[in-house]
């Protein structure tokens, strides 16, 4: 996933593109959850909603024109992947202001070895109930990704890893789209 | 490629330079590795409040009466709870009268004082400290009410504290004493294109109001900060009560200590008004050997003024942000009034939001039937919309009154805009036909904006909040809307450069450079008011004297901007020879004692959201549906749910439709809540086993999801069918129900009977039914109060 961003670092975005960047990352983004309370599209009002409670820092104006960078697709993206794993705004924003971009970065990079939680709804069949188990999820190899159950297997980590290892001659790491 | 390859590839393509080491071991999230505690399985439960994350930990106040002034210290606690050093930026209220004279910071355990600078100089001075790896801290003026202070190079891990002393003049109605301490900033609407961001706050900054981005903080989502408030009051004290709960306690040396309850946040002004059983005279001043301070007191009984026919204009303001309690308490405001002016006035009521509404195009006499038919239309109003409030004020200033008319415009509002300078302007170039009196509703009120509109416009300013008795306040006030009863007040002798009026029920005072050992005071036309002898006071009044001063330059300057340069030039002098906190001057304090090495990060600290009543009134509760393809975190242009603060049947919680951005806190409180109320409803219901209580698990949830979607149909359907099917399962026949199930079923069948789609389907059946239903399980008859105040609207 870092990769996604590398070519958006120099870019500069109005609102309505920086939205449309963040929709367009986040659809290439693996296992994200939809769990209903999160929707993964983003617009321009989100955004301005996001910088009104501090998680996405202000832009700069050039005339009347409002121009985002890097950093505030980095925020967003990351206030997005939290919102997924089921954290609230309010947490967000006790914690994404005190991170500075390499930080983040650092963060975001390091799920590319450890892949976040998968939750998995199970939905009952009374009116969208939603009971949630936790499954983990590793990544082998690009697009490559292993689902474990801990209540059966405790050490999914180290079980990634080794096959991870035993995997890396047969997946395929070319460059993505 | 490998991981460690990637990463590399990325450092060099993009030239980020960030430090990539894998997480081998363990397993986290990427909410555990910015460091957010993990979610549990639940993920539904309510938020970590999370105090300790922020930079402010808590706030101390100490308070102490002296004469007809307090002296209020205020510390503010700072931590660092990050591993490198940190800048903060915090924008904290201000009494809008009072006088900032001290400013010290303590870094461990010295404290250092600091001192007030031009602010060319006391950002120069900050900046180099900041550079220079130094801690330091400056406050700088955005607003009379509101300050800005930065703070820079705080260690890891280590506090600082930043104390501030406030001096100001307590306001004194009817021998009732008043002390008004705000403890946070309420947010404000801001009109106009944004042109630009300055400053660290959540609004951009307008064509309109070009210091928004300073002048609105950014609001914390979800848990407040402690107050520790202590008031000093000297006995004999004959009542007291306040805005919040007191707890109060006598001590030895004959002072009354006042504390707030165990749980006080900085949510609301803090307001504690107190009697003293000591005998008043009608004129008392008190003197510290260079400056004088006169208060006069109105004479108890009221003249009733010559007969003048009143022409009464009220604008109340019906904006998202008077949701609640607010519009009520205006609402009740502007019909008392109406109801007290006689047959031969007239009046006009208008309201406004985005738009401006009217209750009719021209003025109407006040008989009972039109008053009746306006406080009908009053009473019809709902709040919502943004609070332009430059149209109505214009059109209520420009009209000509009708000859041998007092005309008097009262402003019923809670001043949440920040397009003071543009409203100050406009209201000061209004030529003077009518005078323009505000009332300020709310927790926290814009004082200082709504006080010096009415002070450029000759009138005066009352602040009520929901919770106080506000009706003999504004009976005072009320009478006083017909103007002043003694004008130009001055002492005998001395020439005052400036016009002090007597308004009845509020005392008036100022403050004169003389060595004087007793005052007679007059009016304009040197009619004797009353004399007293002058009491020494241990406290100094220069820096009052300045800042009285200063507060007539500002309003000069807000009406009349062309002659700024030299109001400036005169504010800075004043602002450095008192050493006071001004516009344009500014405190700055450096601790030079040791430097911070390293980097730093910056952090705004936000402010906590101020407190909303919301009374429960199903008929006039709105509610809202939810952002159509998102949960908590969109802002769509659609309603949002009103419900209990605090999970108190009474107290509800509301957040407007607005155009701009003002309430995202009402929405996040909102699904707070209803996750804890379903978790409550469960353990009110003893729910635990599906198996064997199907129906009470069920009705749980569809009485949950009923209120919380709107009112969709399919939803309606789906939840009466479930509960149909469970409640026929557990019995063959319809004939051998118990009354109580047969009642159930009935109602199950009228819910789904709901669901057609009949435009009209009158919404209080629905409540009667839930109201059966609930009764019927045997809920708690306050959970069934307050879900009937949230049923939504068909």
């Amino acid at each position: 996933m870092i990769d996604l961003l590398s070519n958006s670092v120099r870019k500069r975005f109005s609102l309505e593109e920086l939205a449309a960047e963040t929709n367009r990352l986040l659809a290439r983004m693996p296992l994200v959850l939809e769990d209903g309370r999160t929707a993964e599209r983003v617009d321009g009002r989100t955004i301005r909603y996001y910088q009104s409670i501090g998680i996405v820092t202000k832009p700069q104006y050039e005339g009347r024109q409002a121009v985002y960078r890097f950093e505030h697709l980095l925020r967003i993206l990351v206030a997005k992947r939290l919102q997924s794993q089921g954290y609230s705004l309010a947490q967000i924003q006790s914690a994404l202001p005190r991170q500075t971009n390499e930080q983040l970065l650092q963060a975001l990079a390091t799920l590319e070895v450890i892949v976040d939680p998968v939750i998995v709804p199970q939905r009952s069949q009374l009116m969208g109930q939603v009971n949630a188990q936790r499954l983990e999820c590793f990544s082998i190899g690009k697009g490559v990704t292993l689902i474990v159950d801990p209540r059966m297997q405790r050490n999914g980590s180290s079980l990634a890893q080794h096959l991870a290892a035993e995997a890396a001659q047969f997946v395929n790491d070319s460059p993505g789209i | 490629m490998s991981w460690e390859n990637r990463m590399n590839d990325f450092n060099r393509r993009t030239r980020i330079g960030a430090s990539f080491t894998p997480n081998r071991g363990g397993f986290r999230t990427l909410g555990e590795l910015i460091g957010l505690p993990s979610v549990g399985a639940d993920t539904l439960d309510s938020d970590n409040s999370g105090g300790s994350a922020f930079a402010l930990q808590r706030v101390v106040m100490r308070v102490q009466v002296t004469g007809d002034c307090a002296i209020t210290e205020t510390e503010q606690h700072y931590r660092n709870p990050c591993d490198i050093a940190l800048d903060v930026v915090h924008t904290i209220p201000m009494s809008a009268a009072g006088a900032i004279v001290a400013f010290e910071i303590r870094c461990g355990k010295r404290w250092i004082a600091g001192d007030c600078r031009t602010n060319a100089a006391a950002r120069a001075a900050f900046t180099k400290a900041k550079r220079s790896a130094y801690q330091s801290a400056m406050l700088d003026q955005e607003r009379d009410d509101i300050q800005t202070l930065k703070m820079a190079n705080i260690p890891p891990h280590a506090e600082l504290v930043v104390k501030l002393t406030i001096i100001e003049r307590l306001r004194v109605t009817d021998g009732r004493f008043e002390i008004r301490v705000p403890t946070t900033i309420g947010m404000k609407y801001v009109p106009g294109i944004p042109v630009d961001h300055e400053g660290t706050g959540s609004a951009a900054d307008t064509d309109q109001a070009s210091d928004a981005s300073r002048a609105t903080p950014i609001v914390r989502l979800d848990g407040a900060t402690p107050l520790d408030f202590q008031l000093r009051l000297a006995k004999p004290i004959s009542a007291i009560e306040g805005s919040v709960d007191l707890v109060c306690n006598d001590e030895k040396d004959d002072t009354m200590l006042v504390t707030l309850a165990q749980d006080a946040t900085c949510n609301c002004d803090v307001v504690v008004r107190f009697w003293s059983r000591e005998a008043r005279t009608l004129v008392r001043a008190y003197g510290d050997g260079k400056h004088v301070m006169v208060v006069v007191d109105p004479p108890a009984q009221r003249q009733p003024k010559a007969e003048m026919q009143r022409e009464a204009v009220y604008l109340l303001d019906c904006s998202g942000s008077m949701q609640g309690a607010n519009l009520q308490l205006a609402k009740s405001v502007v019909t008392h009034s109406l109801r007290a002016l006689r047959p031969s006035d007239q009046f006009e009521v208008s309201a406004f939001n985005t738009d401006e509404l009217r209750f009719s195009d021209t003025a109407k006499r006040a008989t009972s039937s039109n008053i009746e038919a306006a406080c009908t239309w009053i009473d019809a109003l709902t709040a919502g919309g943004g609070t332009e409030m430059i149209a109505p004020i214009q059109s209520a200033l420009h009209a000509k009154s009708t000859p041998q008319c007092i005309r008097t415009v009262l402003l019923v509002t809670d001043g949440a805009v920040a397009n003071d300078a543009v409203i100050f302007q406009l209201a000061a170039t209004m030529s003077p036909h009518a005078r323009l009196y505000t009332i300020g509703v709310g927790y926290a009120p814009s004082t200082a904006f709504l006080s010096r509109l009415s002070r450029i416009c000759n009138g005066s300013y009352l602040p009520i909040a929901p919770s106080v008795d506000w009706l003999t306040e504004f009976a005072d006030f009320d009478a006083a809307l017909v103007g002043p009863i003694a004008l130009g007040l001055s002492v005998d002798g001395c020439v005052l450069p400036y016009k002090v009026d007597l308004f009845a029920g509020r005392s008036a005072s100022f403050i004169i450079k003389e060595k004087l050992k007793h005052v007679r005071v007059i009016d304009a036309h040197g009619k004797v008011i009353g004399e007293s002898p002058v009491t020494p006071i241990s406290m100094s009044l220069g820096a009052l004297w300045a800042r009285d001063e200063i507060m007539r330059l500002e309003d000069r300057r807000a009406g009349f901007p062309d002659h700024a340069a030299d109001v400036d030039v005169r504010i800075e002098d004043l602002g450095v020879r008192y050493q006071l906190q001004t516009r344009l001057t500014s405190f700055v304090a450096i601790d030079q004692s040791k430097k911070i090495a390293g980097k730093s990060i910056a952090m705004v600290q936000p402010v906590d959201a101020v407190r909303v009543d919301q009374q429960a009134s199903s008929m006039n509760l709105r509610v809202f549906s939810r952002c159509h393809g998102s949960g908590d975190s969109d802002f769509g242009d659609h309603r949002v749910y009103s419900l209990a603060d605090d999970f108190a049947p009474d107290a509800l919680l509301g957040a407007p439709e607005s155009h701009s951005i003002t309430r995202p806190i009402a929405l996040q409180q909102v699904k707070a809540a209803w996750r804890v109320l379903r978790a409550q409803l469960r353990a009110q219901l003893r729910i635990t086993d599906k198996q064997n209580e199907p129906m009470r698990w069920y009705l749980c949830d569809a009485m949950y999801k009923l209120t919380q979607e709107p009112l969709k149909a399919s939803i309606i359907r789906h939840a009466a069918s479930q509960l149909l099917k469970f409640f026929c399962d557990d019995s063959n026949s319809q004939d051998s129900h118990s009354p109580e199930q047969a009642a159930v079923y009935e109602l199950l069948s009228s819910l789904g009977n709901l669901c057609l789609p009949v435009p009209k389907q009158p919404r209080h059946h629905f409540i009667l039914l839930a109201d059966k239903l609930w009764s019927v399980v045997g809920v708690d008859l306050e959970v069934v109060r307050f879900l009937r105040t949230t049923v939504p609207q068909s």
